[in-house]
């Protein structure tokens, strides 16, 4: 199977360190694992923190902790932001809180 | 509630735009029935407490349900409020009800009303609270104008202690179909949930079916929660960190191994030290109801019928009910604790290099207790070609009832040997391990080709198991089980037994004679050698039995079939009446060779050591005991497994080819080795 190459500032997800935060592409990935990547939350242009790096590479989005096989989280391009993330997942940052 | 006019198709109207025919849509409806109940389908993503709400609600009045076509299953329960009955249907948790995966399927079929047997009027989905942004993209997603739909907000408390607040009230207002902050788990606002049924309306419908409906979905539901939720969730707490280190734990390479080999081990020595007493107890049940049946009925075929066939027939399966709940209990529990889904990606590194998932290990590791709750257990696995390929090898694996018939012949073989015999019976459970793996690799190659499902899982948080849950889930298995086993296996069974005890054979005139002498020497006070002479009259009137048999002339008709593994026609009997169940294999073999006690293995051992062919020659040879080992560790001698197969894949077609496949792989095995021990000179 022939990968796409990556921008020079992106990285395959699974390469990514533990604590890494970095902005996802699922562009490389057959639109059926895309949709089902959706669905389960993990979009390109969101978010991710890295909670473990290898197979299976772990991460959370949003309040979701996702498992990916090694398979599939090389094929997941990011681009790792640290402290500049834009946090574009996390949609109440936007509006200030309403108590129930 | 609001519901639609009742359609024959829940497919939305041809002119959504036209202003009354929407009016009619949103009518309150009226059950058709007085006093009928309202029927709502439950929906929800993976591990959103869908189950523990539908547990709460209807409790074991809820069973399992298969839908022709679809290879998952949903469960339906009934429960009241008050005067109001409701019927539910528990559809399996999907991320998205768009997906090509058989769990997005049956819950579009469901909504469409396109379910045989269920028709909902309403939709209850079951949120998280703790997750809104994904689980509102969801809901979104599943939203249909012509079905009203009321959201339980499950985990409120969850929420409330994470430091999130969820304005509901305006949540309902966006939403525009009823939203209930609940806690399934303790019980909190379930009662008003029921009771907002009657204001249920069709939600709205944010996103059309049309391109770019998933991020349209995304958007709506990141405006919800811009508007509705306050708080914030601190990533990088101390939960966080200790979840991190849990996952890390669970999922490395060595130390997951080891923590997953620790798990399962405390497993199976839970299974097998806490089975035995009920499986005993089971024995001697239905022991006692076979004497009373044979006391209470006239002695003739009615008697044979419910003692032996109906009675004998459920004791052989229902024995194994037991292994199965303590499995399904335990399991139930490790899933709860959000353990198994980091254990799967553990195995995963190893099964696909046959084509199987991570999830396919406990299914195969549960089938060396019994391959019945292992291939019941494949429910874990959820892509369909994955399931099949793991029902399909599960039989392979060694499973306690082969024991004794492994111990029966490799005492055999190497009878002044513990080492050599210890080592052979640990190849045979290599040998049935090594020819599943391998067939899991042929046929996920050749008729189960494709790709697998992307080990893509949700990992949900750690948390205490709930035991009320796995009792439930226990039950739900069990009567699944049960039901099986009063139905196809009963039936198999009962035809088995009138083959092998029909036509009733006459006495043979020597048993008659032991019979005299017991009589007479019983009479002399030496009651010990009498009941020496009664068993072994027995012996001689079951071998009668056995040879004048349908299933006796059936074994000789095919003993030439056997011939070239070295069966006479005694061994090929055997080999035919244990596929009512193996382990009968070894009684089957003390009675043909006139063992003093059928039952015990060492009894046996001593009697076909001495048993002889019609020409005189040992039975046994070891290049014919060592033919009939692996022919047992490969072929599938078990009728409840087939029934089991069966029901799980909703088809004989399955069944038919592991059938066909385990005897072919089976017998052409079994006639290597001989022939390799005849070659060696083993003769």
């Amino acid at each position: 199977m022939t990968l796409p190459l990556p921008a020079s500032d992106r990285l395959p997800l699974s390469v990514l360190r533990p604590g890494d935060r970095a902005v996802v592409d699922l562009g490389a990935l057959p639109p059926e694992e895309a949709r089902l990547l959706e669905a389960m939350g993990l979009r390109s242009q969101c978010e991710v923190r890295v909670c473990r790096s290898g197979s299976p590479c772990i991460i959370e989005v949003a309040q979701t902790r996702l498992g990916l096989a090694a398979s599939v989280a090389c094929r997941i391009f990011a681009t790792p932001c640290g402290a500049a993330c834009p946090a574009v997942t996390d949609p109440r940052a936007g509006d200030p809180p309403v108590a129930s | 509630m609001t519901s639609p006019s009742p359609p024959t198709s829940r497919e939305a109207p041809a002119s959504p735009a036209d202003a009354a025919s929407r009016e009619r849509l949103l009518q309150v409806r009226t059950p058709p029935v007085p006093g009928a109940p309202v029927r709502l389908a439950m929906i929800g993503n993976p591990n959103t407490g869908k189950t523990t709400l539908f547990n709460r609600l209807c409790g074991v009045r809820a069973r399992t349900a298969n839908f022709p076509g679809s290879t998952v299953d949903a469960r339906l329960g009934t429960c009241r409020l008050g005067a109001r009955a409701f019927e539910l249907i528990d559809l399996p948790g999907s991320y998205g009800l768009d997906l090509d995966l058989p769990e997005s399927r049956l819950c579009r079929d469901c909504l469409a009303g396109r379910l045989e047997g269920f028709r909902p009027d309403a939709v209850l989905a079951v949120l998280d609270a703790t997750n809104l942004p994904r689980n509102l993209q969801f809901l979104a997603s599943a939203a249909r104008p012509d079905l009203p739909m009321v959201v339980a907000l499950n985990m409120i408390d969850v929420a409330a202690r994470r430091g999130l607040s969820i304005d509901a009230a305006k949540l309902e207002a966006r939403i525009g179909s009823p939203v209930v902050p609940i806690s399934a788990r303790s019980g909190e606002g379930v009662e008003s949930l029921l009771s907002a049924v009657d204001r249920a309306k069709p939600p709205e419908h944010p996103c059309p079916d049309q391109p770019g409906r998933s991020d349209a979905c995304a958007d709506w539901a990141s405006r919800m929660v811009a508007e509705s939720v306050g708080g914030t969730e601190s990533a990088g707490s101390p939960v966080d960190s200790v979840r991190d280190r849990l996952d890390r734990a669970f999922t490395h390479p060595i130390l997951g191994l080891l923590v997953f080999a620790a798990m399962m081990l405390g497993l199976f020595v839970a299974i097998f030290s806490l089975a035995s007493v009920p499986m005993d107890l089971i024995d001697l049940i239905f022991a006692e109801l076979g004497g009373l049946a044979r006391g209470v009925l006239p002695p003739g075929p009615i008697a044979d019928l419910v003692s032996d066939g109906v009675i004998g027939g459920i004791a052989g399966t229902v024995v194994f009910l037991p292994q199965i709940a303590l499995l399904f209990f335990l399991l139930s529990l490790l899933e709860d604790t959000g353990y198994l889904a980091r254990a799967a990606f553990v195995m995963d590194r190893l099964m696909c290099r046959v084509g199987l998932p991570g999830q396919a290990f406990i299914p195969l590791l549960s089938s060396h207790a019994c391959a019945l709750p292992g291939i019941m257990s494949t429910r874990l696995i959820p892509d369909r070609h994955d399931r099949l390929a793991t029902i399909l090898v599960a039989p392979f694996m060694s499973c306690s009832a082969r024991l004794p018939v492994y111990v029966l012949l490799t005492t055999l073989l190497f009878p002044h040997s513990p080492l050599a015999a210890g080592l052979a019976l640990a190849g045979c459970y290599l040998l049935g391990a090594v020819a599943g793996l391998s067939t899991a690799w042929l046929v996920r190659r050749t008729l189960l080709r494709g790709r697998s499902r992307p080990m893509v899982l949700e990992l949900p948080p750690y948390r205490l198991p709930s035991i009320r849950t796995a009792l439930l889930a226990t039950h739900d298995r069990s009567m699944v089980f049960l039901r099986n086993a009063g139905t196809v296996i009963l039936s198999i069974c009962v035809v088995m037994w009138w083959l092998s005890a029909y036509p009733v054979a006459a006495t043979p005139p020597e048993a008659e004679a032991l019979r005299g002498q017991a009589t007479a020497i019983e009479a002399s006070s030496s009651p010990e050698e009498a009941a020496l002479l009664l068993a072994e009259a027995e012996a001689i009137e079951q071998r009668a039995q056995q040879a004048q048999s349908f299933a006796g002339r059936l074994g000789r008709l095919m003993q030439p079939a056997f011939a070239p593994l070295g069966f006479d026609s005694n061994l090929t009997v055997a080999v035919l009446t244990s596929f009512l169940a193996r382990e009968v294999f070894v009684s089957t073999m003390g009675v043909l060779t006139g063992a003093e006690d059928p039952g015990e293995t060492e009894g046996v051992v001593d009697a076909v050591k001495q048993a002889t062919r019609a020409d005189g020659t040992p039975t046994f040879t070891p290049a014919t005991s060592t033919a009939l080992l692996v022919f047992f560790v490969l072929a599938m001698q078990c009728l409840p497994t087939l029934a089991v197969t069966r029901r799980e894949t909703g088809s004989w077609r399955w069944a038919g080819l592991q059938l066909a496949w385990m005897t072919t792989i089976a017998y052409a095995a079994a006639f290597i080795a001989r022939e390799a021990m005849l070659a060696a000179g083993w003769t």
